[in-house]
């Protein structure tokens, strides 16, 4: 189960987690290879998604409203509950779901979605 | 159309609901109409779940009437207002849309994400950019296709999504791809762009 902050993100089905740093990189003429230099972290994005499985429309409206107000710019702890990966302190951004109306029966509508958390200090 | 509409609080801890609602009551035979204040409370255990607040959260909503609920909780509110008016039906300015096979909605933020030396970044939320829609569907009849394509006009539409979730749109881009071997069934597919009342 991915905690965030007080509450766990629905049936979470894949984490994706992506370190990057920032290289400054500049070309030099007549030479094979760029000079690079690392400057720093841009820290960890973790790529959340998964399923919201309800019985009810009204269910699933909750729980999308619930992972929209979520995206509000507050750090909240994210602890993806691995057993390796560390907690960290992440934002929740740009929700993206899909009403996959064809797909949905009675008492079990599900809606995939996807999150990303960016981590900050 | 149907009117309901809830209010709803969810937080982590929560150990009591207090609820209040107003009954009305008629009297048959000398046709006097009262209202009857009614308090009740509900109190849930210590290790109450989200799952499980969520859920006692919408058995108070499965009556007729519109019910406000306070939930108290010890640390931390997350306010979760939904209000729908139908539900399970796409439609567009009140028009509902034929055979909806699916809705795409992502909702992207504005974010400034500056490198600092030797700490992680700064990344502050600047705003969002309200909800994109990629909306597709099929219908039998050239004519839908043709009123779909006059929804791209540049006027706020009203969009209802099945989740009963409505919003005023920009319809962009209509897309009606044409099929010859799909005889009398016409895809379509557009996007919108959600827009301030």
């Amino acid at each position: 189960m991915v905690r965030f902050g007080d509450y766990a993100l629905p049936h979470v089905l894949e984490a994706q987690i992506q370190k990057s740093r920032v290289e400054i990189e500049r070309t030099i003429p007549h030479r094979d290879v760029a000079y690079r230099a690392d400057q720093t972290t841009r820290g960890r994005t973790v790529r959340v998604s998964g399923e919201i499985r309800c019985a009810t429309i009204s269910d699933v409206a909750f729980m999308i409203e619930l992972l929209r107000r979520l995206s509000d710019d507050t750090a909240r702890i994210l602890d993806l509950e691995d057993g390796t990966t560390s907690t960290m302190n992440a934002k929740l951004t740009d929700p993206v779901y899909l009403l996959d109306t064809a797909e949905w029966v009675a008492n079990d509508y599900r809606v995939p979605y996807s999150v990303t958390l960016l981590e900050v200090a | 159309l149907h009117s309901h509409s809830l209010l709803l609080f969810a937080a982590p801890e929560i150990e009591d609901i207090y609820a209040t609602d107003t009954l009305s009551l008629t009297d048959a035979i000398t046709d006097l109409t009262s209202e009857l204040p009614t308090t009740d409370t509900v109190t849930l255990t210590d290790a109450v779940s989200v799952e499980q607040i969520l859920g006692d959260s919408f058995a108070l909503t499965e009556a007729d009437a519109t019910i406000s609920a306070e939930l108290y909780p010890n640390e931390g509110l997350l306010l979760v207002e939904v209000a729908y008016r139908v539900q399970d039906e796409t439609s567009i300015d009140a028009v509902a849309l034929p055979h909806v096979l699916s809705l795409s909605i992502q909702e992207s933020s504005v974010v400034q994400d500056l490198p600092v030396m030797d700490a992680l970044p700064y990344r502050k939320q600047r705003g969002k950019q309200g909800r994109r829609f990629t909306i597709r569907g099929w219908t039998d009849s050239l004519s839908t296709l043709e009123t779909l394509r006059g929804y791209a006009d540049g006027e706020k539409h009203l969009l209802m999504l099945p989740t009963g979730d409505s919003m005023n749109v920009h319809v962009t881009d209509v897309r009606t791809p044409e099929v010859v071997e799909n005889y009398d069934v016409y895809d379509y597919e557009f996007d919108a762009l959600e827009v301030v009342d």
